[in-house]
Formats: structure tokens, C-alpha cells, sequence
């Protein structure tokens, strides 16, 4: 179910019904898990097994490790919740893709191969959902944190709907905590989940979907011919855009939905293109990813306490698997890779210039993040090309500036995008040092009600609906 | 992700809630927006605007869905022609049977006759309106078009199901939830500040074009239709869109010629497979080509020659067909804007039709 859906407003009204007329609190998180597998059910009701298979595994291997002393077994526990939380995301997610690489080495190597491509359907969230239980698996299993008693609390925490399909990301000792007391939202609460509600939709059905996407497609869809330099950055920045407000748009939602039910979830966005280098992007891009990548893979691997060159290494195979998380294909991964490089040369440059004045002063600081801008964007080529002839013909476009290339977009549209891209830039930097709270908290009452009512016109007049969120594909 | 792990802390759950009375200003906001709404759709209403339904690919889906349970329905598939000219309540009232209208606007409908041929049960009448310049279409909008109501139709979950119904119930009383018109993008597309010389304007169909109902009986509206200044207007974009592409950057036009020599053979031959498939079932396929006039019609004649596209498909389909051009009953009539009939001569048109329809009935082959 789409939270840009009118099937959605029904179903959120009826589980707000339903969670605010009941008394027991256990009634109440059984009525959410069931509302929550309804949620999932309604795109492919057969997945919810895969979720049940996620559940009842991490379940009793989480169970299993507290009881289990012996390193051998306690191992032998950790790899079953692996091979069934990765062989479900590698079998539906990289099955293809792995078959597809397999054809092209047998081809190179001289052996004519050619099975029947299967047409598998990737579930929605899968990559979220995996990843969540996985840590709560990890968490018990490096003792962490101790095993949930609640099977209802548990399965809650892994279905909870508002962020099942797409995050934020949520840990078992953020999320387990709040089932122990009855969950209702204050009057201001609730109020300011629906601010959050509205905020998420206008992100994603009036900017990404309505003033974004058609010139981003435009442009990534321009494969045979290179395109005017303008347009094409244009189209990048666009992109650049139309992925921060589409996926913002989505955490947004969730954390309004959940604060509407009492429930509180992480941030997984603080103004990420007013991020000051790479380093500090990734921390305000999809947080909840960022720290469940560097908490179960990069410290893991030794994170930065093994000298420079390791510190690099660690980095970039972090980066690389982050990259294949995103899909299943070459162009993901070198969007990760060019993401590890960018960090591996930040973290040079900091360890080879540490007391440069000039980045501290308020021009530098400004600098700094229209050039993070600039190489994010530039990654984004490869994030959103079909494949890599496009992002080569499109980089190549970008460096042209001799007005070869055709030239795509109408003048609305150049009006457009800049117009949103600018207010998006100058939303992030004024942003970039504060929360939103803050700053709504210092606006007049009068001024909240015309951004609201704006936001809720625009909505209204966007009549958008029914196109899928991006990272629902991941 | 952050190389320091030092300085990097793992996010905070935590959520400050700003001090404003929150449900005060929610239902301020929701007031405010109410009254701007009530006001839009009154100005909607203004200019002329009904409460209608969207011809949605959702809308398709579930007139497609009717023959999954009806799999020996008569069918009716094509492009906009199709959906404005032929009455479905004539048909019924005098062939005893409503048809299932699945023609879409701007399509090529042959991905639809293939759909059909795949259905494992289906075994009724296709009715295929042939537009020639849009039937031989190789690849590009007009296949995408047909492609984009499929996939809903095989992929449709019951959570688009369900926003289906209740957008039904909303579009059946609100006038502005209009998408052909009235959303901000289409509203946006009716600016068109000066563009740079080498940059192509997309054509887009003016406002106020056609409506349909529930069951996808489409029409002109009446406005479009007594509008003489709509109506030439939709002319001008005809005239590029029936007209040939220009070669591809290096082609000469004889190997333009071959290519589309090559096109319209395959084409041909998906149809003929695709129409042999249905009649194995019991299936019948009869193909329809329905008026255009002035202009347009001088262009799909120089263009698209009968004897080139609409003589062979009969032969070498051996599929039954009306051209209206074989019957003067069926050529006196007049396309507003060249290419459909207004919403009175579509039902005449129809009555028309009927005695050719039952000739071709009596003869076993619909």
C-alpha cells in the first residue's frame, strides 16, 4: 500500500480508529501487526510468507543464542539467520543478475550457455526488512542486547507498517522498548505526525512526481544522441532532486504515521545537500542505512583502527556492498564504489591537510557543500542510468561545453526544476545547522497554517497518486 | 558513511515536538483548504467542467478484468477512434450483446489483440478499429501506451483495486479531479514561454477534448465539438503526428523505405499469428476502419495507402473488414477536428454499422 494512495487514507483512518477506541494495549499491538501485514499484503499477499519465514527464523535463533554458550553453536546459529535472511534478498534481489553475470563469463570464456532467464519478482522492502532483523539477530548474537520476550512485540517490531517497506531502518533496542507501555499520541503529537504526514506526501507527490521526474526522465532517456550541457545538468540536478524528496518524502510519512500511533522513529534525512564533504553527507543521508552499514560491516571489518591503507580498504568494500544493496547491478555498484573513492580521498585530505583555516570561514564552509553537491549528483549518473552507455554519454554531456547536443527541455521546464532545485539548496543550507522542529517551532502559528494549507492545496491540486516510491525497487 | 568512527554517533530517538497547538493549527489548515478547494471546484465548474471519470489505466484494468469471468464477450480495441465513434448501447440494443470497450487513445492496438490471443479461454468477437499510421507503429509512445494499460491490468493489487473504487466514488462528484485537464501538470502545460530554437515541443491535446464513462464509452464533449477554435487546434496537431518521421541521423531514404518495409512485415505477421490463435479458440477477429476527413484524411491516404496497409491486413489475416470509404452510407459524415465523430454521429454511425456487422455474423465469421 502506497502512503500517496486514497486506499491508504482509508486504511490509516480505520487502524487510527481502531488503535484509539481499544483499551489493552496488547489488543492494540496485535490490531497493528495484523493491520501491518495487510499493509504488505495488499501489494502481493504471497510475500507476507517471507516476512512470516524473516520472523519465526530471527525469532528462534535470537532464542537459541541467549540459551547457547558454546562458540561453535552460537556461530552455527548466526549463519542460519544468514544464509536465510541473504539467500531470501540474494534469490530474489540478485538471483538475475548473478545468472546474467554467469552467462557473460561463460560467453568470454569461449562456452555457449543460454538458460531460460527467470522472471522473478522482487518483494517490496525485502532489503529493509532483511536488514532489520538481521541486526537484531547480530545484536543478541554479540550480546549487545538481550532477546525480545514478546513474540508479539517482535513481530511487531519487524512488520510495524508505517517503515516496513522502505525505513527508516529501525534497531530492536530503538523499536522493543516502546511496546512495553501503552502507545498514545498526545493531542500535540498526533498533530505534529500529521504536519509530518502532509510534509512527506508534498515532497513526493508536488515535487518528485509533479515537477521532478518528467525532466530527469527526459534526460536519462536521451541514449542515442548527446544531450546540450545545460539540459543535461538540468536533468541531473533534477534527479538530484527528484531522489532526496521521493525518498525524504517516504521516511517523512513514516515518521508521522508512527507518531500519529505513538510510536517514535529515527530521523533518516537532515539536510543532506548542505552536507559539508562526503563524510558528513552520509551522515545525513539515510542515516538508519549509514549506521547499520558502519555498525555491521565497517567496524566489523575493522573500521578505522587498522592504518591508513586498511581505513581506505574498509571504506571502499563498505561503500561497494552499499552500492549492491541498492540493486542488483554494475551501475549501483560503481555508484558505491565512486562513493568509497570520494570518502577514501576525503579522509586523505583530512589526514594530509588537518588545520586548514579556510574550510572553517562561513565562503569556505558554502563552497565545500556546492562542491559535496556537485560530486553527489555527478554519483547519482550512475544511480539512474539504465546502464552504462547512458551514464557515459551523459557524463560526457555534462563536460561539454562547446553547445554540441541536443537541447531537450522546454523553458517551463528549465523554469521548473530550477526554481525547486534552488529552494531545495536554500532549504538544506539554512536547514543544515538545525532541525526542522527548531525552526518551526520559531515560526508564528499564522505562518505554519499557510505552509500547511499550501502544502495540503498543493496535494489536492497535484491530484498525484498511485506512482510507487523509488526505493521501493531496492 | 562516516571514516570516523569515533565522531560519528548513531542516530537519536528522539522527537521534539515544536510548541505550537498542533491540532488547532491542523484544523485551520484543513478549513483553509477546504474553502480553496470549494472554490476551485466551483471556478471548475465554471468553465464547464462536469464531474467525470478518469480514463485511467485503472479504469482499463477493470473493464479488462470483465473477460477473465465473460471470455466470450465481444471486444472492442483500437485507438481513439474506437472509443469516440461507435456506440456501445446501439451495438447491444441491435446485436443483443454490450461489447467490452478496450480501445485507449494514442495506441497501437495490436499488444492488446496479442493479450487476447494469449488468454487461455477466450473465445468472442474482436472488433479492431484500425488507424493505419497508429496500427503500424513499430515501437515509441504508442506501444508504450498499449504496454502501460497491460502491465496495470497483469500487475493490478488489490491496494490499486481498492484506490480504484474509491477514486470512483470521488470522481463521480468532484468536477476538478479532472487528469486529462486539471491536475498542476497539466495546468503547467498550458504555459509555454518562448523555447530555444532547436528544442521540440511535445503536441499536446487541448482541454476539454473527451470524456468517458464507467464502462469507457468515450466521446467528444460537447464543447469541443461546438468549438471551432478547439477544433482547429486539434487539427494542427494532427497533421505533424499523421505525417512521416524524418530519416535517422545517417539514413538515406531508400534504407529508411526497407526499414519500414521490415516494420510493417513483422507487424503483419504478429497480426496474422495473433488473429489465427483467437479463431483456434472459436474467436473471431473483424477489423474496422473508421472516418477521418479533410486534411488528415488527404494525409492518411498519401501516407498510408489502403491497398499498403488495410487491403493487405485483410488478406493476409483473412479477417473480415469495413472501411468506410467501400460504403457511402458510412461517408457522410463529418470530423469535427478530422479524426472522430462528434457524439450524435457516432450513434448514427453505429446504426450504420449494424447491417454490416449482421452480414458478416450471418456468414459465421463474427
Amino acid at each position: 500500500m502506497l502512503f500517496n494512495s486514497l486506499t491508504f487514507i482509508v486504511f490509516f483512518v480505520i487502524v487510527l480508529g481502531l488503535h484509539y477506541t481499544i483499551r489493552s494495549w496488547r489488543t492494540q499491538k496485535f490490531v497493528l501487526l495484523i493491520a501491518s501485514y495487510l499493509f504488505y499484503a495488499a501489494w502481493n499477499p504471497p510475500f507476507v510468507m517471507l516476512l512470516w519465514l524473516s520472523t519465526i527464523v530471527d525469532w528462534y535463533v535470537a532464542k537459541a543464542l541467549e540459551a547457547q554458550e558454546a562458540p561453535a553453536k552460537r556461530r552455527f546459529l548466526l549463519t542460519l539467520s544468514l544464509a536465510t535472511n541473504l539467500g531470501m534478498l540474494g534469490f530474489f534481489k540478485y538471483g538475475e543478475f548473478l545468472l546474467e553475470n554467469f552467462i557473460g563469463l561463460a560467453h568470454l570464456a569461449g562456452m555457449e550457455f543460454h538458460p531460460a532467464l527467470p522472471s522473478i519478482v522482487l518483494p517490496v522492502g525485502i532489503s529493509f526488512y532483511t536488514f532489520q532483523t538481521l541486526s537484531y539477530t547480530l545484536d543478541v548474537y554479540f550480546r549487545k542486547s538481550k532477546r525480545c520476550q514478546s513474540f508479539l512485540d517482535y513481530a511487531l517490531y519487524v512488520t510495524f507498517f508505517p517503515q516496513l517497506v522502505a525505513g527508516p531502518i529501525v534497531r530492536a533496542s530503538d523499536f522493543l522498548p516502546q511496546c512495553l507501555q501503552p502507545k498514545r499520541a498526545t493531542r500535540d503529537q498526533f498533530g505534529w505526525g500529521l504536519y509530518f504526514i502532509t510534509l512527506g506526501l508534498f515532497q513526493k507527490v508536488v515535487l518528485a512526481d509533479g515537477l521532478l521526474a518528467s525532466t530527469a526522465d527526459t534526460i536519462f532517456k536521451a541514449k542515442d544522441d548527446p544531450v546540450f550541457f545545460l539540459d543535461a545538468w538540468l536533468g541531473v540536478f533534477a534527479f538530484s532532486a527528484q531522489i532526496f524528496c521521493d525518498f525524504a518524502g517516504y521516511s517523512t510519512c513514516a515518521i508521522g504515521v508512527a507518531l500519529c500511533l505513538g510510536f517514535v522513529l529515527p530521523d533518516n534525512f537532515r539536510s543532506p545537500y548542505a552536507a559539508i564533504g562526503l563524510s558528513d553527507f552520509w551522515r545525513r543521508w539515510h542515516i538508519t542505512l549509514s549506521s547499520w552499514l558502519r555498525d555491521y560491516l565497517y567496524i566489523p571489518l575493522g573500521g578505522n583502527r587498522g592504518g591508513t591503507a586498511r581505513t581506505l580498504a574498509n571504506l571502499i568494500i563498505t561503500m561497494f556492498l552499499g552500492g549492491l544493496w541498492h540493486g542488483a547491478s554494475w551501475t549501483f555498484v560503481v555508484w558505491g564504489l565512486l562513493h568509497g573513492f570520494y570518502l577514501a580521498v576525503e579522509h586523505l585530505l583530512r589526514q594530509l591537510f588537518p588545520s586548514v583555516s579556510w574550510v572553517k570561514t562561513g565562503l569556505g564552509r558554502f563552497g565545500l557543500s556546492l562542491l559535496t553537491f556537485l560530486l553527489v549528483s555527478l554519483a547519482w549518473v550512475f544511480f539512474r542510468s539504465s546502464d552504462f552507455p547512458t551514464a557515459w554519454l551523459l557524463l560526457g554531456s555534462l563536460f561539454d561545453f562547446g553547445g554540441n547536443g541536443s537541447q531537450l527541455l522546454l523553458t517551463r521546464e528549465i523554469i521548473q526544476v530550477t526554481l525547486v532545485v534552488g529552494g531545495l539548496l536554500a532549504t538544506h543550507w539554512y536547514l543544515h545547522e538545525k532541525r526542522l522542529e527548531h525552526a518551526m517551532q520559531n515560526l508564528p502559528a499564522w505562518w505554519v497554517v499557510v505552509i500547511w494549507a499550501t502544502m495540503l492545496c498543493g496535494l489536492i491540486l497535484t491530484q498525484g497518486g498511485g506512482n510507487a516510491f523509488i526505493y521501493f525497487q531496492f | 558513511m562516516p571514516s570516523s568512527t569515533s565522531s560519528f554517533e548513531t542516530y537519536e530517538l528522539k522527537r521534539i515536538i515544536p510548541k505550537h497547538h498542533w491540532m488547532l493549527l491542523a484544523l485551520f489548515s484543513v478549513v483553509i483548504t477546504a474553502v480553496m478547494t470549494l472554490g476551485w471546484e466551483l471556478y471548475c465548474r465554471s468553465l464547464g467542467y462536469e464531474p467525470s471519470i478518469n480514463d485511467s489505466t485503472d479504469l482499463w484494468a477493470s473493464r479488462r478484468i470483465v473477460l477473465d469471468a465473460e471470455p466470450d464477450r465481444t471486444v472492442l480495441i483500437g485507438s481513439s477512434r474506437m472509443l469516440f465513434d461507435f456506440d456501445m448501447d446501439v451495438y447491444e440494443q441491435e446485436m443483443g450483446e454490450r461489447p467490452v470497450q478496450l480501445a485507449t487513445v494514442g495506441t497501437n492496438p495490436l499488444a492488446y489483440l496479442e493479450d487476447l490471443a494469449d488468454h487461455p479461454k477466450f473465445s468472442g468477437t474482436v472488433i479492431v478499429g484500425v488507424v493505419p499510421k497508429l496500427f503500424m507503429a513499430p515501437g515509441g509512445p504508442l506501444v508504450a501506451a498499449s504496454k502501460k494499460h497491460l502491465d496495470r491490468y497483469r500487475d493490478w493489487s488489490p491496494t490499486q483495486k481498492a484506490g480504484h473504487y474509491i477514486a470512483r466514488i470521488l470522481e463521480r462528484r468532484l468536477a476538478f479531479l479532472n487528469k486529462e485537464d486539471l491536475t498542476l501538470n497539466q495546468l503547467l502545460l498550458r504555459w509555454n514561454p518562448p523555447n530555444r530554437e532547436q528544442v521540440k515541443v511535445p503536441p499536446t491535446l487541448p482541454p476539454h477534448f473527451h470524456t468517458v464513462d464507467e464502462e469507457r464509452q468515450g466521446g467528444m464533449t460537447d464543447f469541443a465539438e461546438k468549438t471551432m477554435a478547439l477544433q482547429k487546434r486539434i487539427q494542427q496537431i494532427w497533421l505533424p503526428l499523421f505525417s512521416p518521421p524524418p530519416p535517422n541521423k545517417g539514413q538515406s531514404p531508400e534504407e529508411q523505405k526497407a526499414e519500414h518495409q521490415k516494420a510493417d512485415k513483422r507487424i503483419f505477421d504478429r497480426t496474422k499469428k495473433a488473429v489465427d490463435k483467437i479463431r483456434t479458440r472459436g474467436g473471431k477477429v473483424v477489423f474496422l476502419r473508421l472516418p477521418s476527413t479533410g486534411e488528415l484524411r488527404a494525409l492518411e491516404n498519401k501516407y498510408t495507402p489502403r491497398t499498403q496497409i488495410w487491403d493487405r491486413l485483410l488478406t493476409i489475416t483473412a479477417a473480415p473488414g469495413i472501411h468506410f470509404e467501400d460504403y457511402p452510407q458510412l461517408t457522410d459524415f463529418d470530423c469535427p477536428e478530422w479524426s472522430h465523430l462528434n457524439k450524435k454521429d457516432s450513434t448514427e454511425f453505429t446504426r450504420r454499422l449494424i447491417p454490416l456487422f449482421k452480414k458478416i455474423r450471418s456468414k459465421g465469421r463474427m
